[in-house]
């Protein structure tokens, strides 16, 4: 990576009682989208609102465009921030928030009413700047908080759950427009989500924090395939973990002797025959056997019975606890066989070898 | 009778019913707030209605009279003292809210955001227990702290320094009406604080604000109806007072409260008192009307 524009240095956030950010580093290009997820509580909503000034770290450095920040207070970073409660002002209209920023530095009345008003456009809430906040829509509302934040033509744009309090379709549709606007301002979006389909859909690279700490930083497509531990892969929807002890390495592949019986995991971590190791298996990649057939050739076969169900539109969940008492999530399309999946429900299930992974030990 | 039952339908989580029990149910609410709306017309409205009636009524021979007689009006409303006791009153009574909104603003900025919750509550406590004990007792020991042989002047002689003539004049004055309206004034400012969207400080920094544009454009602005309704309540409390002017002024100059009851007590003019009570309601509700148009929410057409 060239410089970056973004730098943070063992940056620390310890409130009493809670240690919400633990020595953390990241480097984020100019230019790049990268979006902070994990579940709350992981720190990185913190993260954003210490880059933004909001909170003071306990330790550490912030340096943007070379320039450490850690001491300049909020008001004269320039790094605007797009909140999940929008923070508009209510007493002022809808031009009158967009100009807001624009006041605040002292612009002219008309150079404010101007570049508010193209930014209004730009947004497609033109000839709605007279308007009230409170005569807008939640989407309106969206986009009037996001022509507020670049309206000074910053060199980044803090996000924080932007689009958590809409419903899926405009959350859909509010995502193409970020992504059309990262694409035109070329500035760095540093953007904060618990969503996996958002960062994925938007992000160049996303970090993935737990605890305070970052679990795993890269392109979403890295991160989905090779997770390097349990949490990262859970998080990716890679619930179902198994172990067991190498027996040997053969052909690319690890050879363990687990509970289930013998397995076979892409030989992608160094191990010593004997020891024991772990992989995991993604929801969408289990497949349940047909009653009486037998697993194709080269794939485990894994029997348990059904203890739940969940139906979510297209695809259903279906949670299955094997003999040996491990949970298996599997994920597929509606096949509109539910009926004959009720709990306790005899099953057998299997997946291809190549789609599982062997997590990394630590 | 479908279409008209729909809404009904959709909205009833009560079991069914015939339309007479929902309608009952419906009146029930209304019924126990009668007792209060009752209390209300007996206290308040019939007698403010009387008030106005016996502005026209005549006194003849030391007793009421009923009639229609614009005089008393006319009377008063032209008269050099009523003229000057309102000049007087409206200024006390502005300089108080002034000062009593200077003087709890910060104040109330410190206990609403600065504060931990533990300390807020302590604090918001600490104001409202004020307010329950009794007004004219805390008056009465400003008379003796102020008085020429008071606390003050017995600390002031015991220096070597000469008397202060505390007593009688604005200060004193004010120093009463602030003790009636400053706990007030800053609990309603308090509240208006606490109960402002606190993000919108945050957004307002995130943008560029610095602190006194946070809190002359964002603030102050978005706790415009507090603000109106903490400055109408200083101003009603202290146009209105009688035991500050009585005991820290000795009723010199008069205001329009010790105007009423001299009126009354030289001759029984009751008519007469009557005008300038009703003329100082008249003035009260004019400044509540007005800071109530002045501090509305924005509204576009």
């Amino acid at each position: 990576m060239t410089e970056p524009y973004v730098r943070l240095e063992a940056l620390d956030m310890a409130y009493p009682g809670h240690h919400a950010v633990k020595s953390l580093n990241l480097d984020i290009a100019a230019g790049e989208f990268i979006a902070l997820m994990g579940p709350s509580g992981c720190g990185k909503s913190t993260t954003l609102r210490m880059i933004a000034g909001l909170d003071k770290p306990t330790g550490g450095r912030i340096l943007i465009g070379g320039r450490d920040m850690t001491e300049v207070p909020a008001e004269e970073r320039g790094t605007p921030m797009v909140w999940q409660s929008l923070a508009l002002f209510p007493f002022l209209s809808v031009e009158d928030n967009v100009a807001f920023p624009l006041k605040m530095r002292g612009e002219s009345p008309n150079a404010r009413r101007r570049l508010a008003n193209d930014w209004l456009d730009r947004v497609g809430l033109g000839g709605m700047g007279k308007r009230d906040i409170s005569q807008l829509s939640g989407g309106q509302r969206q986009r009037v908080a996001i022509a507020r934040a670049l309206v000074t033509q910053p060199s980044i744009l803090l996000l924080d759950e932007p689009l958590s309090a809409l419903d899926a379709h405009l959350r859909v549709h509010l995502q193409t427009e970020l992504a059309r606007l990262h694409r035109e301002l070329k500035i760095t979006f540093i953007y904060v989500t618990h969503s996996q389909s958002e960062a994925f859909a938007l992000a160049d690279r996303v970090v993935v924090m737990a605890d305070g700490i970052v679990q795993q930083a890269g392109p979403p497509r890295d991160v989905y395939r090779a997770p390097v531990n349990a949490f990262v892969a859970g998080f990716m929807g890679m619930n179902t973990r198994l172990e067991g002890t190498v027996t040997g390495r053969a052909d690319g592949m690890i050879w363990l002797d687990c509970a289930e019986g013998r397995m076979a995991v892409p030989d992608t971590v160094p191990v010593a025959v004997g020891a024991v190791q772990s992989f995991v298996i993604g929801a969408d990649r289990l497949r349940l056997l047909a009653e009486g057939m037998a697993a194709p050739v080269g794939q485990p076969q894994v029997s348990g019975k059904v203890v739940g169900m969940e139906f979510v539109g297209s695809t259903q969940t279906i949670f299955i606890e094997s003999d040996t008492g491990r949970d298996f999530r599997l994920q597929r399309l509606d096949l509109g066989d539910d009926a004959t999946l009720t709990p306790g429900t005899p099953v057998t299930l299997t997946w291809d070898p190549r789609h599982a992974w062997a997590l990394p030990n630590t | 009778m479908t279409e008209a039952s729909l809404p009904e339908i959709s909205a009833a989580s009560s079991p069914p019913g015939g339309r007479g029990t929902r309608r009952a149910r419906a009146a029930l609410p209304l019924l126990l707030g009668l007792p209060v709306a009752l209390w209300q017309v007996a206290f308040f409205v019939l007698p403010l209605a009387f008030l106005v009636v016996v502005t026209f009524w005549k006194v003849r021979n030391f007793r009421l009279a009923p009639a229609f007689d614009l005089a008393n009006w006319e009377k008063v409303l032209t008269s050099t003292p009523f003229q000057r006791a309102l000049v007087y009153t409206a200024e006390v009574a502005l300089v108080a809210t002034v000062l009593s909104m200077l003087l709890a603003f910060p104040a109330a900025h410190a206990i609403a955001l600065r504060l931990s919750a533990r300390a807020r509550g302590r604090w918001i406590a600490f104001l409202i227990i004020p307010v329950f004990s009794s007004y004219i007792l805390k008056v009465y020991a400003w008379q003796v702290v102020l008085s020429p042989g008071g606390l003050v002047n017995t600390g002031l002689a015991l220096l070597g320094l000469p008397a202060a003539d505390l007593l009688g004049g604005t200060l004193s004055l004010n120093i009463g009406l602030l003790t009636l309206t400053l706990p007030v004034v800053t609990l309603i400012l308090t509240f208006a604080l606490m109960g402002m969207d606190h993000s919108l400080i945050e957004a307002a920094r995130n943008l560029g604000a610095s602190k006194v544009q946070v809190l002359t454009q964002v603030t102050l602005p978005a706790i415009k109806p507090g603000l109106g309704l903490a400055g109408v309540t200083a101003f009603l409390l202290s146009f209105g007072d009688y035991a500050s002017p009585v005991f820290l002024t000795g009723s010199n100059p008069p205001t329009l409260a010790i105007l009423i009851v001299d009126t009354v007590k030289s001759g029984s003019q009751w008519p007469r008192a009557s005008v300038i009570g009703v003329s100082m309601l008249a003035i009260l509700a004019l400044a509540f009307v007005l800071v109530q148009a002045l501090t509305q929410k924005r509204k576009t057409r």
